[in-house]
């Protein structure tokens, strides 16, 4: 388990030992198994991995959305000081706390014009001020404009990249102080992604919100992060700042995934892949989740848990290689 | 082996006609890996299942080794069936849930009627070509994991001995750590089996990785081709710069200092495309004169051709 | 504190032994587990087998027949000797609901049948084909749909004469309409399914392609369709009956017993509720068999 040493009032979000399970008819998915981290006001907390490896997983939990199937517990959940229970995130929920995802219709009415969804949301959270000057100002400054005449729209009238910012708009309507963006991007064209990329920087630069960006892309993540959680299996493989992890990597999943990218100047040199299948969640190994396909992996990373080693204070990376390096 | 002219497809809808494919003309030479790229909607996927003849084309003529496939019926087309094949992008709807991988793998030989006898040991070794066991032939598609199904597609394609393969966005529904088996699978393959492929995608930096040249689509058109290398270092089209801009780069340093150069607006509807230059309402060049050229790619040197001609 | 044996790397035979086989599942066993698991769904496919039970072995069994009258206990009300009592005839009730069970099932399982038939070859073809073909074969389909069983019934009842056989057929025109519908719009959209496209591309044939990729496709949602249409076939048959338009005496539906019970109701309730309960339960039993078995195909649906 991860222990944060400095603790520091900035911090905003601090998450202790969670841990999620799914019921499902095959039996009981573990998809979290013991994920800490923090998080500090202004910070950009980007969370990497593949399906199945928990990041969004995480965020579900924490905001109180893993649903009926879904069972939480955690040592410590705490969001600006109070604890995340049931009802306490409930009141957060869209208003400290927004989230947006990978699909935008997800959060979109298609009934509904769009300015009546944002003028919604600033209702439902008692927006203190003028309600539609605050709409026409969040439309504007996410780019759709005129706003007075595109507010009476509906989303259908919106291109793909469009409806995005408009989710964006109706999630930091509110002026939340963490946005949580579950692959915000993914489904978007490059040039649509870079767009949307630095609207989201330029209201984090206005507003000083703290975000965490989940995504796949490793590319994304160099660009947007300050620090970096790799997860595998649930877990929390290697943590560290932008830098330490692209320029230092040390756990052997980071490692590959870095050497499986195309190199953008080499010339047409082989790809090193990591070998093998994403973990079977229903039977999860009992040591660390990515033993079947280390090149490194040695006896006892089959029946125990790595150890963390921690090489600076924000350089963390969870494998029993370190622990035998130093014996 | 390939050579595609002015290929033309467009979908009549309730909203009006969708010019998907509107003149596309490219070459695919033997063993080559021709890149199509291009943002959604681009019509990269129609143009390459016109290629293919699972569209019927509107205009344009399509050769395949010498052969004018263009308008032939059903039953002419079986035997080139056999040496055009396809994989896809999804994983999970590419493969009939009812079936097993085995069956999945065997219809190409039933369809092409290859010697009953030799099925079983043909199903084996596509299986172990493609990295799977063949106790696992028994097996149904939900039993795989997403990468394990694209191998099962691709042992489908192989099973019809094809000369080239339309690689429809193969990796893009695939975790990263398995995007590169899967593409160095490919590689494998087009050396053993002297393919060509015609590899869709939207991951700009893979198709830099895995083409000889590179085709991009611009709202139905192809803009520009170059060699891969020549394309990515020095591209002309002024949406290809725009497009080559935004690719993130898994570096911060190299991402921090690079320039992305945005595109304005958005994408106009395929119904009504803009004449004359397709980019023209998004090109930072455009001149009145756009409006009504009649665009043709145009050799720049170095096997470079763009449809631009003020670059 | 750990030994160089906790350092020692794997050996290929360790790293294969932690893969874990599960065994393989076909996609209908894969159905049934998550059925099984459905606590509704099993209540209903319990009540629906215990009633097929009684109607098949009930009458063997009974000391009564269902046309037996015996106007000592006529009107009785349910006791030890007669469990549903007794009509205004004297004939034995139960015995006569489990009759009733008999031909109110068959309507519903035959009809439904004759509209799976119908329905997937007609909506199949149609939603294959596409095109002019399909708007054609969906307006009739349209027209069928629109006219109400009722005048099919009293045509029939002129040119076939009242029962059994005209109920069956009447049910079975205008029930596969709907079937068609949906299997239709099943094969429109399996059609650009890419397993479809992949075969299409090999070059499979037209037959080969719609009954080797999308008609096995299609079997879950037809299957739910025709869950669902056998207790509306029971109930169309119940309402046939109540008017006077189903079988004749002394044959016994469930309709013709309710509606025989209606003219007492006031002074003999029980002649009523006994067939009325067992429709309602079959038709309650039908629809939770159906609703599992839709959550059950689709497993994303549930949770």
């Amino acid at each position: 388990m991860i222990k944060v040493i400095n603790m520091n009032n900035d911090e905003i979000l601090r998450v202790e030992n969670l841990h999620t399970s799914f019921f499902t008819s095959a039996g009981e998915v573990k998809a979290l198994n013991g994920v800490s981290f923090s998080l500090k006001r202004g910070e950009v907390l980007g969370i990497a991995g593949e399906s199945g490896s928990g990041k969004s997983t995480a965020m579900l939990s924490i905001m109180g959305l893993t649903g009926e199937a879904g069972r939480v517990s955690a040592d410590k959940l705490e969001f600006m000081g109070k604890t995340l229970d049931a009802e306490n995130i409930k009141s957060m929920r869209g208003k400290d706390i927004a989230m947006i995802f990978q699909d935008p219709m997800t959060s979109l009415n298609p009934v509904l014009s769009v300015g009546y969804q944002l003028k919604e949301a600033l209702k439902r959270h008692h927006w203190e001020g003028s309600i539609r000057d605050r709409v026409i100002d969040i439309m504007a400054k996410v780019g759709i404009v005129p706003a007075e005449e595109r507010m009476k729209q509906y989303p259908h009238q919106f291109s793909g990249g469009q409806r995005q910012r408009l989710m964006i708009a109706m999630s930091v309507i509110c002026s939340p102080v963490l946005l949580i963006a579950d692959e915000p991007t993914t489904a978007l064209d490059v040039t649509v992604q870079a767009q949307i990329l630095k609207l989201l920087r330029e209201i984090r630069e206005y507003s000083g919100m703290s975000m965490i960006l989940i995504t796949h892309d490793l590319g994304v993540i160099a660009g947007e992060a300050d620090r970096v959680i790799i997860m595998y299996g649930g877990e929390i493989m290697e943590e560290g700042t932008v830098q330490e992890i692209f320029k230092n990597p040390k756990h052997p999943y980071t490692l590959g995934l870095m050497k499986s990218l195309p190199k953008p100047d080499s010339k047409r040199e082989r790809l090193i892949p990591i070998e093998g299948q994403p973990p079977d969640l229903l039977n999860p190994p009992e040591g660390c989740p990515f033993v079947k396909r280390c090149q490194n992996a040695m006896k006892i990373c089959l029946h125990k848990k790595p150890e963390v080693s921690v090489l600076s204070d924000t350089h963390k990376y969870s494998c029993w290689l370190e622990v035998k390096n130093n014996a | 082996m390939l050579e595609v002219t002015n290929l033309t497809k467009y979908f009549d809808t309730d909203s009006g006609r969708v010019h998907s494919c509107d003149g596309v003309s490219l070459t695919v030479d033997n063993g080559e890996t021709l890149g199509l790229v291009g943002e959604s909607g681009c019509g990269k996927t129609t143009a390459g299942r016109t290629m293919i003849r699972l569209y019927e084309p509107d205009d344009g003529k399509i050769i395949f080794n010498g052969h004018d496939i263009t308008h032939m019926k059903q039953s002419e087309l079986l035997p080139f069936r056999k040496k055009m094949q396809m994989i896809f992008q999804d994983p999970y709807a590419s493969l009939n849930p009812r079936m097993t991988a085995g069956d999945i793998i065997r219809e190409p030989m039933i369809i092409h009627r290859l010697p009953k006898d030799e099925h079983d040991d043909r199903v084996n070794h596509l299986l172990k070509l493609v990295g799977l066991n063949s106790e696992q032939s028994g097996r149904y598609p939900h039993e795989f994991s997403g990468g394990q199904r694209q191998r099962i597609g691709i042992a489908r394609a192989l099973a019809a001995e094809p000369e080239i393969i339309i690689c429809d966005e193969p990796i893009s529904a695939l975790d990263v750590s398995i995007q590169a088996q899967i593409v160095n699978m490919l590689e494998d393959l087009q050396k053993s089996l002297g393919l060509a492929y015609i590899f869709i995608a939207h991951d700009l930096s893979m198709v830099r990785h895995i083409s000889t040249r590179v085709a991009v689509m611009y709202l139905g058109t192809i803009v520009e081709i170059a060699e891969s290398s020549e394309l990515y270092t020095n591209p002309l089209h002024p949406y290809t710069v725009s497009l080559l801009s935004s690719i993130p780069v898994p570096d911060p340093e190299i991402s921090a200092a690079r320039k992305i150069i945005p595109l304005q607006g958005e994408i106009p509807s395929a119904i009504n495309p803009p004449s004359g230059c397709r980019f023209r309402t998004r090109c930072k060049l455009a001149k009145p004169e756009c409006s009504f050229l009649k665009l043709e790619l145009i050799e720049k040197g170095n096997n470079h051709l763009c449809s631009c001609p003020f670059i | 504190m750990y030994n160089s044996e906790d350092f020692r790397p794997l050996t290929p035979e360790e790293r294969a032994s932690s893969e874990i086989q599960r065994p393989s599942k076909t996609y209908w066993a894969d159905v049934w587990s998550r059925l099984k698991a459905d606590k509704l769904a099993m209540l209903g496919l319990f009540i629906i087998t215990v009633i097929i039970l009684f109607a098949v072995f009930a009458p063997v069994f009974s000391r009564y027949e269902y046309d037996e009258m015996d106007f000592n206990f006529s009107n009785d009300p349910p006791s030890f000797t007669h469990w549903f009592g007794c009509d205004m005839f004297g004939r034995d009730l139960f015995i006569r609901v489990m009759y009733g069970a008999r031909i109110s099932l068959a309507v519903g399982f035959i009809a439904s049948f004759i509209s799976l038939f119908i329905g997937v070859i007609y909506g199949g073809i149609s939603g294959f084909i596409g095109g002019r073909c399909d708007n054609i074969m969906m307006r009739i389909v349209d027209v069928i749909y629109s006219v109400p069983a009722m005048i099919y019934v009293i045509l029939l009842m002129v040119v076939v004469g009242p029962g059994l056989k005209s109920i069956f057929i009447t049910l079975g025109i205008s029930y596969w309409a709907p079937m068609a519908r949906m299997v239709r719009a099943e094969v429109m959209r399996l059609k650009n399914e890419e397993f479809v496209i992949a075969a299409m591309i090999t070059g499979a044939s037209p037959s080969r392609i719609l009954f080797r990729h999308i008609i096995p496709n299609s079997m879950g949602a037809v299957l739910v369709t025709l869950t669902f249409s056998v207790p509306g076939a029971i109930f169309t048959e119940a309402f046939l009956s109540f008017v006077g338009l189903g079988v004749s005496a002394p044959m016994a539906s469930w309709g013709v017993l309710s509606s025989d019970a209606t003219e007492a109701l006031a002074i003999y309730p029980w002649q009523l509720f006994f067939p009325a309960a067992a429709i309602s339960i079959t038709i309650l039993a039908f629809n939770f068999v159906g609703d599992g078995l839709r959550d059950a195909l689709d497993p994303k649906l549930g949770k």
